[in-house]
């Protein structure tokens, strides 16, 4: 079976800015970054199991090591799990610019530990 | 930490250390800036650089070249243990969950009844990690000979691999390496003799001497089942 190049869009997250290892008490800012991950295999998936970071052949593929990577990130980052929303790009954001418009902020904080998270990514495939 | 250009892979604390874990990718470069922390030994290379003189507020710069690969520890004290890998080296990380005393409920869940994880880096899948008496019992699958590379607390000073002893050395201190070897070839695998089937004919009235006596005749003209036969010349064909 000759290579199949697969080209899949994985939200990488690249952390920019003020990131404490204690991120509840400091305002931390995630870049979100689209990350193109070219997917050459010689053994393509298949139908079924399609986009799965678990082969249906129980290997574990190129998205697993993605998943793994931002999952122990975010668990890294227990503030993360409880936001409330507080503004983005389309709204009004108190003390926040942002330059250009190729970038789309969303402001998030924990209302536990005042924790702000600003969640930084690409407006659209075309503004890399 | 005040900012890092490359991704967090884990932050906690791993035996009284913090542990910060940053990854990047092979062909960028990055910049960290630190409040290093206790007494300890910063590990500059070609590719990685501390700046010197007066810190600013306390913080220094680490510039990581591009062109970093594999495991590549920066910082390490008493009280703090930064890493850094390429993120391919970072995925083949693992941070199992040490679970808590017996008896803790939620022992086995993170953040739920333990807090105590560990690094585990080598293995093509490491299924579960615990830590009794200085040994970490770790269990996984390999899927070639693999160099290990294990983030554990201090006390932690043997490991074992699927019940085997790994011999283990310290790198650094809390930072533990071995090797684990596979040596499974298929002509080592004995499979055994699979006999004793049980088995039923699903097609027995293709054999010369099978008798359909026991079928039930089909001249039936009344049924139970409502609304019985809607169609044909009054037959019914239902079972009863």
């Amino acid at each position: 079976m000759s290579d199949v190049t697969v080209l899949i869009f994985i939200i990488s997250e690249v952390p920019i800015g003020e990131v404490s290892r204690n991120l509840e008490s400091t305002p931390g800012m995630i870049t979100l970054l689209w990350r193109v991950l070219i997917h050459t295999e010689k053994n393509p998936p298949i139908s079924y199991d399609y986009g799965s970071s678990i082969r249906e052949s129980r290997l574990l593929s190129d998205k697993f090591d993605e998943l793994k990577r931002q999952g122990i990130f975010l668990r890294s980052s227990p503030g993360f799990y409880k936001t409330d929303w507080v503004g983005d790009t389309d709204t009004t954001m108190p003390g926040v610019t942002v330059n250009g418009s190729e970038a789309y902020v969303t402001w998030l904080r924990n209302p536990d530990t005042g924790a702000g998270f600003y969640i930084v990514r690409q407006a659209n495939s075309s503004s890399l | 930490m005040l900012y890092s250009t490359a991704s967090v892979f884990y932050a906690g604390t791993i035996g009284g250390r913090d542990v910060l874990f940053l990854y990047g990718d092979f062909n960028q470069s990055h910049e960290i800036a630190v409040e290093f922390t206790g007494t300890g030994t910063q590990f500059a290379r070609s590719t990685v650089s501390f700046s010197t003189g007066a810190d600013i507020d306390g913080y220094t710069t680490v510039t990581l070249l591009p062109g970093i690969e594999g495991f590549v520890p920066l910082y390490e004290s008493d009280t703090q243990l930064i890493l850094y890998s390429d993120s391919v080296t970072a995925a083949t990380f693992w941070a199992p969950v040490i679970p808590a005393s017996e008896g803790t409920a939620f022992q086995n869940y993170y953040q739920f009844g333990s807090n105590t994880t560990v690094l585990v880096g080598g293995p093509y899948l490491v299924r579960n990690a615990s830590i009794s008496d200085g040994t970490l019992a770790l269990r996984g699958d390999l899927n070639q000979s693999a160099l290990l590379t294990i983030i554990a607390p201090d006390d932690v000073t043997s490991v074992t691999w699927n019940g085997a002893p790994v011999s283990a050395y310290s790198l650094t201190d809390g930072i533990l390496a071995g090797y684990l070897s596979t040596n499974l070839t298929t002509s080592s695998i004995t499979v055994p003799a699979l006999t004793g089937w049980r088995y039923a004919d699903s097609l027995p009235e293709v054999q010369s001497n099978f008798s359909d006596a026991d079928w039930v005749i089909a001249n039936h003209t009344t049924t139970n089942i409502t609304p019985g036969m809607l169609y044909g010349d009054g037959q019914v064909l239902f079972g009863e």
